[in-house]
């Protein structure tokens, strides 16, 4: 019988001198396989087929006779318990080589790989396994044991841990155990060669291949006939339990288990624009292009198709949306755009509206904060900039750093006889008190004795109309989309039918992001996330630093400031002398060649969904000439530890 | 004019070292100065901006500590517009108005004309225009007269969109723009009439029209964004006649150039891109001089990263990083140089 799998053949010797090295397996009991005698034409396959022959008769042979004379196999008495050469021998030569370097960890791993029928002898399945012990006079013995009996008696007596994982895998308990599986997409080389490297090691991998293997099996119709229609209906229940971005992932997995650039390749070489047909990454990605495409305010599932097959014909598509609250455009071109969100990594999950932002600074850092929390958007009123807005608000808050916070809205209280004033925003947040909507509200009630449960909405003046009955009544906001950002919306207010003009607002937003003087060190952004965020900077001063922090950074994130016109010098120019407009970025990915790389890079004028690529030497110039402008003159470009 | 042959390129002499310029100020402080080194502008720390005429120095400007100034210049001569750039450090907003002030050259008295972004004199600098992203307006003033003039430009593009302008005659004003389906747009607004015609359209998306003038002609760059692929142009418009009409191409080029022009009498500088990485989308850009009499292209930098070009008085400066390059005009004027008694002997 060949081999299943075409591989190399060096590879698998590689693999089997990893399992021949631990400490499995010490005990030759059997004289190496003799070449043949006669070679009828010389030639790598034609010997291996041979070595084939001769390992298969030769371990048949070997179970035959242990059968008929072994002694009962006692678990109590059993030492140096060791797996038998030529079983070994034929676990090598006929198992795929992936899996041979999944078992060749240790014992454990080996135990693990075996019992979920990844590995393979000269029989196919391994239904027995030969194995050798010695007794407590330290005698040499062999024995064939089943594998029910190899499981009960050996495995778990030797390796308690599996019996954790076999119950885990169970049906009854699957859903749990998969919805605790990080399926983690990498972002760069070296971040897939992270990832590659711990699903090697994670002793749950061999259970997830077994699942996925049944499943194949039983659709190409392979095993035993008898019981086929019994397993397809069982791995019909299995492959219900993932979703289809988790068995791809799967299917990636357990075929490249020992090719790393394969296995990296699926995700960093192929089109972003596919991943996302296949779901294997979300659709907010191709909203706002989709929608400007085919010219339509939602889409549904036949117009993503129709769009997604577009973006692989039309490059430009990418390049404008029509929403000028996405932010900086034209975006990239579609190729590089997918070669961006290919190694980009950064939350992307929710639109944050920097075409609407009055302060790049609260895109920044809401950005970095929401990636740390991973907290769920809240509900909000008025622009998607509210969310960054109020995020960095809440942050600050949260650390008792609001008093920089000095936008008011302010009405007179005629009982009172002075302005009351409260910190606002123009919007609302969670309901946060701060919301303008509901200083609004308790204004109407303390001065227009409006309900104590008033409520105001936020209406754009392109859709409000007084004539329609909807605006009749309560408390509605009238302000213009394209001209209203948090900490600065003109608006007019219509309290039932009738303008109330009693509110003003005063002061602005003064937060820092690198701190500005060592007096006011203490409530710059920058200065929040080491301290209570417990994220330290490291400066990145050069190519050398940046490499080493995204070899050995888990989730790498480079964030700080630079002067737009370098950065950005086709959309911003410089015509005066030391003229920088400071643009706070996140960095999110590298894209390598050889030893040369580029940066994935979101400015946070740029929309989420469209990062851009951008060199090293870009991004150092931005900041070199950022620095000459600062007072403190510091450098601004930090990884974040 | 010739158009420039690709295989020209290959011919490209590379500047060695370009001179840096060298002056009495402390370099980051230095907002303006005249080709002579006599009349300079400098930012002080504490938000003040001040003038420096020979040895008199006089602050004349002062707002917010973290306030900065900017200082736009002109071919003409006769004023300076000044922006005052408010909360610098603090309110990172990439559109926020500035205020824009206009003085003499080498005098301390600015009048306010407005709020808005790059301000560009024009006609013996009579004339001021700015942009107003928030209304997405250009405002064309009057500096004596006060006249006033408003052009809109289309509200559906780029929020972050700032367009070119240049006032080709007295009664002709060119400004770039972008439509709603991205396409770049090159308009001539006839003050007379108050209306606006397109005088170039880009043929493909992703582009952006950039426009320099000089005392007989002005040029029109046709560059693309970051992160497209497209070739490059630059027309070249003689100044015939009141409205711009008929151009010749002066360069033209399959590379995905910067742009960042400046027109000088007999030639023209741009960034130009010398390589491209496809694999890493990055690119190496250089400054570049085309001499306009034989369109002859020169590669002027070797820093492999050129980003923008200034034209400041007689000189063309390539601000690198902290260092500032002097491509165009002396660059030592660091060294003060008595002169003599006129009646003095040898």
């Amino acid at each position: 019988m060949l081999p299943r799998f075409s591989l190399s053949q060096y590879s698998k010797s590689i693999l089997g001198m990893a399992l021949w090295g631990s400490c499995l397996f010490s005990f030759a009991q059997t004289p190496p396989l003799q070449t043949p005698e006669k070679i009828d034409y010389p030639g790598m396959i034609e010997t291996f087929e041979k070595i084939i022959g001769v390992d298969q008769t030769k371990l048949s042979r070997k179970i035959e006779t242990l059968l008929k004379e072994q002694k009962p196999f006692n678990e109590k008495i059993a030492q140096n318990i060791r797996m038998d050469t030529d079983f070994l021998n034929s676990v090598i030569l006929h198992s795929n080589p992936g899996y041979i370097k999944l078992a060749s960890g240790d014992k454990c791993r080996f135990y693990s790989t075996l019992i979920t029928d990844l590995l393979k002898t000269a029989e196919g399945k391994v239904k027995n396994i030969l194995i050798s012990y010695t007794d407590a006079e330290d005698k040499l013995y062999s024995v064939v044991l089943n594998k029910r009996d190899f499981l009960n008696k050996v495995v778990l007596n030797e390796c308690p841990s599996i019996a954790k994982h076999l119950s885990d895998f169970e049906i009854k308990n699957l859903d749990k155990t998969i919805e605790k599986i990080l399926f983690e997409v990498p972002s760069s080389k070296d971040h897939c060669s992270n990832i590659h490297l711990g699903w090697q090691v994670n002793p749950q991998t061999p259970f997830l291949c077994q699942i996925r293997d049944y499943i194949e099996e039983a659709k190409r119709g392979e095993g035993d006939p008898k019981d086929l229609t019994q397993r397809r209906q069982l791995s019909r229940v299995l492959e219900g339990k993932f979703n289809i971005v988790q068995k791809d992932y799967l299917e990636n997995l357990c075929k490249n288990l020992d090719e790393k650039e394969l296995f990296c390749g699926e995700f960093l070489n192929v089109s972003f624009w596919n991943k996302i047909a296949s779901g294997l990454t979300n659709k907010i990605y191709l909203d706002e292009i989709c929608k400007n495409a085919l010219g339509t305010n939602s889409l549904s599932n036949l117009q993503y198709k129709e769009c997604l097959s577009r973006l692989k014909r039309e490059n430009d598509l990418c390049l404008y949306n029509p929403d000028i609250s996405e932010g900086l455009t034209p975006h990239m071109q579609c190729d590089y755009l997918s070669l961006a969100l290919n190694h980009s990594r950064l939350r992307s999950d929710y639109a944050d509206c920097p075409g609407l932002s009055a302060n790049q600074i609260f895109n920044n850092t809401s950005r970095l904060l929401l990636e740390f929390s991973g907290d769920k958007i809240k509900n909000h009123i008025g622009q998607c900039s509210v969310i960054p807005t109020a995020e960095t608000l809440l942050f600050n808050q949260s650390v008792d750093n609001d008093e920089d916070w000095k936008l008011e809205a302010c009405y007179f209280d005629k009982i009172k006889e002075r302005d009351v004033c409260q910190k606002t925003f123009f919007g609302n947040y969670a309901n946060h008190p701060y919301s303008y909507t509901n200083i609004v509200a308790q204004a109407l009630i303390n001065t227009r004795g409006a309900a104590q449960r008033t409520t105001c909405s936020m209406v754009d003046e392109s859709t409000y109309n007084p004539l329609l009955l909807e605006y009749k009544s309560g408390c509605h906001i009238i302000y213009n989309q394209e001209n209203c950002t948090p900490t600065d919306c003109p608006n007019k207010i219509v309290f039932n039918d009738r303008p109330f003009d009693l509110m003003k607002t005063k002061g602005r937003v003064e937060f820092e992001y690198y701190p500005l003087s060592v007096r006011s060190e203490r409530t710059a952004q920058t200065y929040l996330f080491e301290h209570n965020l417990k994220k330290k900077p490291i400066n990145i001063l050069n190519t050398t630093m940046v490499k080493s922090y995204f070899k050995r950074a888990k989730n790498p994130l480079i964030h700080g400031i630079g002067c737009a016109e370098n950065l950005l010098p086709t959309f911003f120019r410089t015509q005066s002398l030391r003229q920088c407009s400071p643009l706070p970025f996140i960095i999110d990915g590298m894209i390598e060649d050889k030893d040369r790389f580029s940066f994935t890079i979101r400015t946070a004028i740029d929309s989420l969904q469209a990062p851009r690529i951008m060199s090293w030497s870009q991004v150092y110039s931005g900041v070199k000439s950022y620095q000459e402008s600062h007072p403190l003159k510091i450098w601004t470009l930090h990884a974040i530890d | 004019m010739l158009l420039i042959s690709l295989l020209l390129l290959s011919s490209l002499s590379y500047a060695q070292t370009l001179p840096q310029l060298l002056t009495k100020h402390a370099p980051e402080t230095l907002r303006y100065i005249s080709t002579d080194g006599n009349t300079s502008y400098v930012k002080k720390n504490n938000g003040v901006l001040g003038l420096v005429v020979g040895y008199r120095s006089s602050d004349f400007l002062s707002d917010k500590t973290y306030s900065d100034f900017l200082i736009t210049d002109s071919p003409d001569k006769v004023r300076i517009a000044i922006e005052v750039i408010p909360e610098h450090h603090r309110e990172l907003n990439i559109s926020k108005l500035h205020q824009i002030f206009v003085t003499r050259l080498g005098q301390d008295k600015p009048t306010e004309v407005g709020k808005g972004r790059y301000p560009q004199l024009h006609l013996g600098d009579e004339w001021i225009s700015f942009y107003r992203p928030d209304v997405r307006q250009i405002i064309l003033k009057n500096i004596i007269t006060s006249k006033e003039y408003k052009i809109g430009l289309n509200k559906k593009s780029n929020p972050f969109f700032f367009p070119y302008y240049a006032m080709s005659s007295a009664s002709h004003f060119v400004y770039s723009d972008i439509n709603n389906k991205g396409f770049a747009q090159l308009n001539v607004f006839d003050l007379t009439t108050n209306k606006a015609q397109t005088l170039l359209k880009a043929d493909q998306p992703g582009t952006f029209f950039e426009i320099c003038q000089e005392k007989d002609y002005f040029a029109v760059g046709e560059f693309p964004y970051e992160g497209v692929q497209r070739g490059s142009r630059i027309l070249h418009y003689p100044k015939r006649s009141t409205k711009p009409s008929g151009y010749s191409t002066l360069y033209s080029s399959r590379d995905s150039d910067q742009g960042s022009m400046v027109c000088l009498k007999d030639s023209l500088y741009f960034v130009k891109t010398t390589h491209f990485d496809s694999t890493l989308v990055s690119k190496k850009t250089e400054a570049a001089k085309i001499t306009l009499a034989d369109s002859k292209l020169e590669i002027k930098s070797n820093l492999e990263n050129v980003t923008q070009l200034i034209r400041m008085d007689d000189r063309v400066l390539l601000p690198f990083r902290e260092k500032l390059y002097v491509l165009e005009g002396n660059s030592n004027i660091e060294e003060d140089v008595l002169q003599g008694r006129p009646d003095a002997g040898e």
